[in-house]
């Protein structure tokens, strides 16, 4: 089966030709209903990038094809097809949701009746359904974008592209949202191209994430094909703060079963273990029997933070 | 087609939906109508102003009379004294004199009224005026008049317009009768009365003089302020100075909103659309226009509640305020691709306004100033606007009478839209 969204070698830079690569090289092939996510930290290019396949950016250099049209030559074709939310919250705050919404709703050619029942159903999916009527300035930040995904969604396009949807709201709009997105894919079989920089998302939503760093996908595939390649090891954090740990004890966990490397650091003992779980009462008895006080225990399974980390040598978020 | 008028009306609900836009649409450009209106008023009406213009005839010829008529009829706010008296009916005195001094008018009692203010103009027709048109000759006509006032002008361009079309007249009568006796149609001694009569048919051919708008209520107005007599402006100078100059603040105003809309990214919201650019910079000018012709039909709606005449083509009004408008529209467009805050915008279309209104004779008459002045105050649209809406309401002009004016808005347009439309950014 051929992708709905099929690009290219993908290139642009700001104000050439001194200004920043936004996006270099990039090649995505993202199937029908399915749900892709760029994941990368702030100035990766995702923003750019979907800019480029929404057709508000001219693209420096490849090529798109979203559901068989060439963004340049048959843009009006593209815009039907795709529905768009923005990373920065774009609707008329002095306008009430619905009008904003009916509003858009006309430009993508939808009146009447139609035009109506698109506009409560969306209302209906982002909740907001008793607060329609009310100005956008007088709504919460969740609220606000709430409706600005709404916006997106009013023509039930094929493709939805999400930019950074969750940024600056509170967990209970978060999860709506991100609920959202789920029932767009199992619902209407939607395909979502989805960017941010928040590794939980990615991990939750898609069926596949490619991260993003310097303008450049540097790796790509499911969750579990991109921890694979940091290693299926899990990381136990035991605190031990300002204590001596002395070289022996360290040796003895090492002989733990499954345990493949410890070191010290920031007042932690970080082990790495393949099926951490296990190998944990072990390594506590150890500690015990040696007069090392443990004042809390973590372990965390290796997560796409990891495999970022592993790839750039950064956090996600610094 | 539809997404353009549903860009729009969402842009007008927009703009209207904001209180202060109608303080600045509706309070301020009234107050202001009624400020400035008092200031150039006289009498107690909003009629249009009369302008009293004294005529010394040396000549009392047949061609004298023409020319007297013709006067009489090329502008209804034109008192010709004291021929308006003559004419006018039992009881009334527009020209201020009475009855003797009517039947024996003397060139010093016409320098006497015009020093004195009662007249603003004073036009001399030498005697032997008509023997001279006859010969082929040129004749002078005096025109005396204070040159520190607007009214004047008024008047002047009667007289020309008049002479004009006398001097066109002359012409085809002259070449007619020297045809004639080349060809022995006529004989010298007929040739006075022949002249006369083609000189008539010529007359005639420019078409029916504009209607005389008779004003009886202005008229009595002039009666109880005699010594002001004549030219008050009032609302009819400040309804369409505020007008153009409200439209101009308000609509090249919309600039900062657009430039708002690209902040917001509600602009890049309607590029990712499937419509196009040009549906989306056509619903930006449209609404231009639609909230300029709001502001029009404010001003000008309340300057004819109080009086004003906006003469007897509705045409030429409608069409004037129309380019106006388009003009301003463009103004607005060209004003955002510059700006880069909507508070720089409106700062811009404020200061630009300011300077533009007063310079263009939206305050004052054009006519008050010193002739420079006028030549630098038609940079700004305003006074072409101004020109037009003085035509219409004072020489009661039509479409063709304002052509200059409206091909000058157009030419304005013409030049915003191709700067503002080209440099135009959406993101
Ligand atoms: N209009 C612009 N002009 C110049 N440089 C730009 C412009 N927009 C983005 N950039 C640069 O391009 C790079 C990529 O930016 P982009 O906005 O695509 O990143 P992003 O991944 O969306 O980041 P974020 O998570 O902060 O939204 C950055 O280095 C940024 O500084
Ligand atoms: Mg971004």
């Amino acid at each position: 089966m051929p992708s709905i969204i099929s690009v290219r070698d993908l290139k642009k830079q700001y104000n050439p030709p001194d200004g920043p690569i936004a996006v270099c090289d990039v090649d995505l092939e993202i199937q029908e209903g399915e749900i892709y996510s760029l994941l990368g930290p702030n100035g990766a290019g995702k923003t750019t990038t979907i800019s480029m396949l929404s057709g508000l950016l001219t693209p420096g250099g490849g090529s798109i094809t979203i559901g068989g049209h060439d963004i340049t030559t048959e843009a009006q074709q593209v815009k039907r097809l795709i529905g768009v939310v923005p990373q920065e919250i774009a609707l008329y705050s002095r306008l009430s949701a619905r009008q904003n919404l009916n509003f858009f709703g006309q430009l993508y050619g939808l009146s009447g009746k139609e035009l109506k029942q698109a506009v409560e159903e969306v209302l209906a999916m982002i909740d907001l359904t008793d607060r329609a009527n009310e100005k956008i300035e007088t709504y919460s930040g969740g609220m606000k974008r709430r409706v600005n995904i709404a916006v997106g969604l009013l023509h039930k396009p094929r493709i939805v592209y999400m930019d950074e949807p969750t940024v600056g709201v509170d967990p209970q709009s978060r999860r709506r949202i991100l609920d959202t997105v789920l029932e767009l894919k199992k619902q209407l079989g939607m395909t979502v191209l989805y960017t941010t920089h928040y590794m939980e998302e990615a991990q939750e939503l898609s069926d596949r994430v490619g991260i993003i760093d310097h303008g450049e996908i540097i790796a790509e595939g499911s969750t579990g094909q991109l921890i694979q390649t940091v290693g299926e090891e899990d990381q136990i954090q035991l605190r031990v703060g300002e204590q001596e740990i002395p070289a022996a004890i360290i040796s003895q966990m090492e002989q733990v079963e499954g345990v493949t490397h410890i070191r010290q650091q920031d007042g932690d003992l970080v082990v790495r273990a393949t099926r951490g779980r296990r190998a944990l009462p072990a390594l506590i008895t150890i500690a015990s029997h040696s007069d090392v006080q443990i004042n809390s225990v973590t372990v965390k399974e290796p997560d796409l933070e990891d495999v970022f980390l592993h790839l750039t040598g950064r956090g996600l978020r610094e | 087609m539809r997404e353009l008028i549903a860009i729009t009306v969402n842009d007008l609900r927009v703009f209207l939906q904001d209180r202060s836009n109608w303080f600045f649409l509706l309070i301020m450009p009234m107050v202001f109508v009624f400020v400035i209106g008092a200031v150039f008023r006289s009498s107690g009406g909003g009629e249009a102003p009369r302008i009293r213009m004294d005529i010394v005839d040396g000549d009392h010829s047949p061609a004298a009379d023409a020319l007297i008529a013709g006067l009489a009829a090329a502008n209804p706010s034109l008192i010709v004294c004291p021929y308006a008296n003559l004419s006018a009916s039992e009881g009334e005195n527009p020209c201020n004199l009475d009855a003797d001094q009517a039947q024996d008018f003397t060139g010093e009692l016409a320098a006497e009224r015009l020093k004195d203010g009662i007249t603003y103009a004073t036009l001399t027709l030498p005697a032997g005026m008509q023997a001279a048109m006859l010969a082929g000759e040129t004749t002078t006509l005096i025109f005396s008049a204070d040159p520190s006032l607007s009214a004047p002008g008024i008047a002047l361009q009667a007289v020309q317009s008049v002479t004009t079309r006398s001097g066109g007249a002359l012409v085809a009568a002259g070449l007619t009768t020297t045809a004639a006796l080349d060809l022995n149609l006529i004989t010298e001694d007929d040739r006075s009365a022949f002249f006369l009569a083609r000189y008539n048919e010529a007359e005639a051919m420019w078409g029916p003089p504009p209607p005389v708008v008779v004003r009886t209520e202005a008229i009595g107005a002039v009666e109880e302020k005699d010594s002001e007599a004549g030219f008050g402006g009032g609302y009819s100078q400040s309804a369409p100075g505020m007008a153009a100059m409200y439209t101009m603040i308000n609509v090249v105003g919309l600039a900062a909103i657009l430039v708002q809309e690209r902040l917001d990214g509600t602009l890049q919201r309607l590029i990712v659309m499937p419509i196009r650019r040009s549906q989306i910079i056509g619903g930006k000018i449209l609404r231009g226009c639609a909230v300029g012709l709001l502001q029009m039909a404010i001003i000008l709606g309340l300057g004819a509640l109080l009086g004003v005449h906006f003469g007897s083509n509705p045409i030429a009004i409608i069409a004037l305020v129309l380019v106006y408008v388009l003009t301003i529209a463009a103004m607005s467009i060209f004003l955002a691709t510059i700006s880069r805050t909507p508070d720089q915008a409106t700062g811009i279309a404020l200061m630009a306004s300011m300077a533009l209104a007063p310079l263009g004779g939206a305050w004052w008459p054009l006519a008050v100033v010193p002739p420079f002045m006028q030549t630098i105050g038609h940079i700004s649209p305003i006074a072409w606007f101004m020109d037009a809406s003085n035509t219409i309401i004072y020489q009661n002009g039509g479409l063709a009478d304002i052509m200059t004016p409206l091909l000058v808005l157009l030419g304005f347009a013409a030049v915003f839209f191709a700067l503002g439309i080209r440099r135009f950014r959406y993101e």
